[in-house]
């Protein structure tokens, strides 16, 4: 089903009449919440999008860069793809203001003493992020952005992050 | 700055939520989640290493409820309450269900021999304990009643004691602790009372031996207790929650009345509520009204409504001890009249129907009317056809609720008295 779905939406982004087209990298502070305890591994963000009228359609790639503990347990979220329909604000004086709505799918892993306890777990679902940015005086067409996300909400796990980086509109 | 918000953008946006919301899907973590949990219990050194299930040796009847609760020892050698830590479990789920809490429902009878069925209590890294819990109808063949509170030795006169019962079934099987459905009473010539807590109160100033009994059906069992004054120190009286001396009033205030007892230290550190067993009385009760407190309402307290102005002394005694506080109660308000039910005097009501008749007070001042329906004298004049009974004592909506005790017609006066005030009122049954 999200295959379709990705598919859909990667069609329809590709269909629409983008006027610019943008790529982005980002290093992002992820926080996996898991039984009220919090791992804050960290990871980078590559982004790449089309706008046109104030809409968006981006994908985003995650890969870590390094892992947090809980206690005894090592998590990283080793990696994460998605693709957002982003909404775009005016851009006034250089600041401008993205909501992004998508889907993401995160793989994680847990290392820990226990042979019976899984390594790796899969949380695929809705995400969304809202972004401010600002125009970098003495580089052209570039923005700093930072921005909150949220990649995954589910029963026992949720993981989030908030991210810093750079976007070049071509 | 402007965000655009068009027909299209809020459609698509609609679109993808709509569509994403529902189709996610994750690996079960539930056991990362206990996983968690655990190594943070390991981390503080509280995890749990033992486990016991306590109150468990009960029996029950179909619809009864019954809180079990279990304590834990950690890794640290403390112990702590974890009844709301554990996963409990019955082994038969048509005879019992149990909560997350420990709440056991009875369902039905169980056909296991004393109708046992097995509970288990298991902690979120394996310990568990089990204990049998008993379900069945079989009668009582004998009460064993004794000392909870203090455990041996006399009670302390004026302190809430407790007493509890091992009750023996016919069956053979001893439900520990129990109170349920026991009808306690005390000998009438003690000081003692006893509520359906086992709860019992003594105000005796010499050392005083009283007998109680319990019983379910016809089978009954008796305790001996004694209640010795020695180690009381001191009684102190609270008006609405302040020691005082003296209480200043204006006419129809109401104050609420508790009161404390200090004992020897090594008896007992702290005072304690002795509002069950403290006697009040007071030197002259035209001025004010008293309410007695409920000893079956844990909320309830003894309370003074002020009526007329002028000084009187509360008196409150308990053991060897008393305690005096004067009360002024100021205003000019002078008692005018009295009414029942706003000037009614005569009141129809069907057989086996109830009426409920409140007494105010009027006055030439502030206020102009009081409720004194618990302070009023309410005479029946010997009639069979009624009965009496006093709701909300203690409170500005007490009435006095009659009743018509049988099918039969009739007329039955009541007159009632307050402060020289007398009123007659006819009730008809018709």
């Amino acid at each position: 089903m999200k295959k379709y779905i990705l598919l859909l939406l990667f069609a329809y982004s590709f269909h629409a009449n983008a006027d610019t087209y943008y790529l982005g990298a980002d290093y992002m502070l992820s926080d996996i919440e898991i039984s009220n305890e919090n791992a804050k591994p960290k990871s980078t963000i590559l982004r790449a999008g089309a706008s046109n009228n104030n809409m968006a359609f981006e994908v985003q790639y995650l890969i870590a860069s390094n892992d947090d503990n809980i206690y005894n347990l090592e998590f990283e979220l080793e990696k994460s793809a998605a693709l957002f329909f982003v909404m775009q604000s005016d851009v006034v004086n250089g600041f401008g203001l993205d909501i992004s709505l998508g889907y993401a799918m995160n793989e994680m892993t847990v290392a820990s003493s226990s042979e019976s306890l899984p390594t790796d777990y899969n949380y695929d679902g809705f995400a969304w992020g809202i972004a401010v940015h600002q125009q970098l005086p003495f580089i052209k067409n570039t923005q700093m952005r930072l921005a909150y996300q949220s990649l995954f909400k589910g029963d026992d796990v949720e993981i989030s992050g908030i991210s810093l980086g750079f976007t070049y509109h071509f | 700055m402007k965000v655009h918000l068009r027909v299209s953008t809020l459609i698509t946006t609609s679109l993808i939520v709509g569509t994403l919301w529902g189709c996610g899907s994750e690996t079960d973590s539930s056991q990362l989640a206990r996983e968690v949990e655990l190594e943070k219990l390991r981390n503080e050194g509280t995890i749990i290493e033992k486990v016991t299930i306590e109150q468990y040796q009960v029996r029950l009847e179909v619809g009864d409820t019954h809180q079990l609760t279990a304590t834990g020892i950690d890794s640290n050698g403390d112990s702590r309450d974890v009844t709301n830590e554990l996963t409990w479990q019955t082994s038969d789920e048509t005879v019992a269900t149990i909560t997350n809490s420990g709440l056991l429902t009875a369902k039905s009878y169980a056909e296991t021999p004393q109708g046992l069925i097995t509970l288990t209590a298991t902690t979120i890294n394996g310990i568990s304990d089990e204990k049998q819990i008993s379900i069945s109808d079989n009668k009582v063949s004998s009460i064993n009643l004794k000392q909870i509170s203090p455990e041996s030795g006399p009670i302390h006169t004026c302190a809430p004691a407790k007493v509890s019962a091992d009750v023996t079934y016919e069956d053979g099987y001893i439900s520990l602790n129990s109170i349920k459905n026991i009808v306690f009473s005390v000998d009438q010539n003690s000081t003692a009372i006893i509520n359906d807590q086992g709860e019992i109160y003594t105000s005796s100033p010499t050392l005083e031996n009283t007998t109680i009994t319990g019983k379910i059906d016809n089978t009954t069992g008796e305790l001996e207790v004694t209640a010795d004054p020695s180690s009381l120190n001191a009684i102190s009286i609270l008006v609405d929650e302040n020691e005082t001396d003296e209480v200043i009033l204006n006419i129809g205030d109401r104050i609420s009345l508790n009161a404390l007892a200090n004992y020897d230290s090594d008896v007992m550190n702290q005072a304690v509520n002795i509002d069950n067993a403290i006697n009040w009385s007071i030197t002259d009760t035209n001025f004010i009204g008293f309410s007695e407190k409920n000893i079956d309402d844990d909320s309830s307290d003894a309370s003074l409504l002020a009526l007329n102005s002028g000084t009187t002394h509360l008196l409150g005694s308990c053991g060897t001890k008393q305690k005096i506080t004067s009360i002024v109660i100021e205003g000019d308000s002078q008692l005018d009249s009295i009414d029942v039910n706003d000037g009614q005097t005569d009141f129809t009501i069907s057989p086996l129907q109830s009426i409920n008749l409140t007494l105010t007070a009027n006055y030439d001042g502030e206020p102009s009317i009081l409720n004194v329906t618990e302070f009023a004298k309410w005479d029946t004049n010997g009639s069979g056809l009624i009965t009496t009974k006093l709701i909300n004592p203690g409170t500005d909506q007490a009435t006095l609720r009659v009743t018509s005790n049988s099918t039969a017609l009739g007329s039955a006066l009541i007159t009632v008295t307050f402060n020289s005030e007398v009123k007659n009122i006819l009730i008809n049954i018709e």
